[in-house]
């Protein structure tokens, strides 16, 4: 059987060819190539995005600034050295050590996020997949079992690409988020530096400092994530619902369901519980009376928002002896 | 909406004349509520009236009678809320009786 090969692509070639001979002589069936043609370009797939790491080059060294300023501010952005002598200067040196010292370190792990993912994830998992795909076929004999190892091979590659793809993907918008958060928790840092020290205390800055931190990482992206999205739900449920245009008839039949609810006794409770089951399904009927009655109530409530209740409530009402007909 | 205080905001077009906005509050009136504060909101064009949800069964004895501020009150009917509204996509003075 033959390989497929890209012209002028020998280390694929080679590769590929090794693969086969060592497959072949262990197994003697013809369609194991297919297999390691898949493992193999699995492989290749992630070198190719292991080259592009999805950021240029920094134009600085950061592992090199990172040690100069450790070494710079390593008395000034200590806890202990500020104790020693403590001003509003020295706060700000510490601040301001601290703050290059997260930097630099945020941005170290911004650029290498994408590349260790793509790294690990892509090359890595579908290597790992390539090896226990060859690893599965070894010892089997039947070409039946190998096709469904294949496809299962397949199928698995494309989960872990897309896995990857949709991690890919949510980094940009954690990034973005945690840019915007860190963004926030520095106002609070840079006011306090203008600040004298009986107004912006150094402990209030190592606090505000670990909030900036906290505000680079997945956690507090997600926190921040988490958090928009309960007060936007809270203010969807906080939504005002608008009064639709009422004729006079219809403000009559309103008054006259309010008027019906009040006439309920303890004998009606079964057509209250209808009602409720009727317009309110997701609400459970109450045990206590009064209860029951505020939830009819509620019902005759939302008329004046809901297109047809009014209608359609009187109706029922006057079919459940509520209203005259 | 329901607030802590049994209030709900209800909102009321300001588009419309002051006649209609002021059927679409004896509406939610007749429905078991009472009028109790309306607060323009240009941006949207829209009054956002407040009510209190009062016990089942109840609603206000008399309907609520709104009028421009420069108009006269109704006969026998004492002053109730006085505020601004939007009544045909104006800034009104209006008075509730």
């Amino acid at each position: 059987m033959a390989i497929w090969r890209f012209p002028g692509s020998k280390p694929l070639k080679s590769l590929v060819e090794k693969r086969r001979d060592y497959v072949q002589s262990v197994t003697r069936l013809d369609a194991t190539p297919i297999i390691v043609l898949t493992a193999v370009l699995g492989l290749l797939a992630g070198c190719t995005t292991l080259r592009s790491g999805g950021a240029p080059k920094p134009s600085f060294n950061i592992k090199g600034d990172i040690k100069d300023l450790e070494a710079h501010f390593q008395r000034s952005a200590s806890i202990t050295g500020y104790y020693q002598a403590p001003s509003e200067a020295a706060r700000n040196q510490f601040i301001v050590g601290r703050l290059a010292l997260i930097n630099l370190r945020y941005l170290q792990w911004i650029r290498n996020l994408t590349r260790d993912r793509q790294l690990l994830d892509s090359a890595t998992s579908i290597s790992l997949l390539g090896l226990t795909l060859a690893g599965a076929t070894v010892p089997l004999a039947e070409t039946k079992t190998i096709l469904s190892t294949i496809a299962a091979g397949i199928t698995g590659s494309q989960d872990v690409i897309n896995e990857t793809y949709y991690f890919q993907k949510s980094i940009p918008a954690l990034v973005a988020q945690m840019n915007a958060e860190r963004q926030q928790k520095l106002i609070p840092i840079l006011k306090g530096t203008k600040k004298p020290l009986e107004d912006y205390s150094f402990e209030q800055a190592v606090v505000d400092l670990h909030n900036y931190f906290l505000a680079g990482t997945f956690m507090g992206a997600i926190q921040a994530i988490q958090q928009q999205a309960a007060v936007e739900g809270e203010k969807a449920s906080e939504r005002i619902r608008e009064i639709r245009r009422s004729t006079k008839e219809q403000i009559k039949e309103a008054e006259n369901l309010t008027d019906a609810v009040a006439r309920m006794t303890e004998a009606d409770r079964g057509k209250m519980i209808m009602l409720i089951r009727t317009y309110n399904p997701e609400a459970t009927p109450a045990e206590d009376f009064e209860r029951l009655k505020s939830q009819v109530q509620a019902i005759v409530f939302d008329v004046p928002i809901i297109e047809g209740r009014t209608e359609a409530l009187t109706q029922s009402f006057k079919d459940l002896g509520f209203l005259k007909k | 909406m329901t607030t802590k205080n049994n209030t709900v905001k209800r909102d009321v077009d300001g588009k419309t004349t002051l006649e209609v906005i002021n059927d679409k509050i004896n509406f939610q009136e007749g429905a078991g509520g009472e009028f109790v504060d309306s607060k323009p909101d240009q941006d949207r064009s829209m009054n956002v009236v407040e009510f209190k949800r009062l016990p089942a069964g109840q609603r206000p004895a008399k309907r609520i009678k709104f009028i421009k501020k420069d108009e006269s009150p109704p006969p026998d009917t004492e002053q109730i809320w006085t505020g601004k509204m939007i009544v045909e996509k104006k800034l009104e003075e209006v008075e509730a009786y």
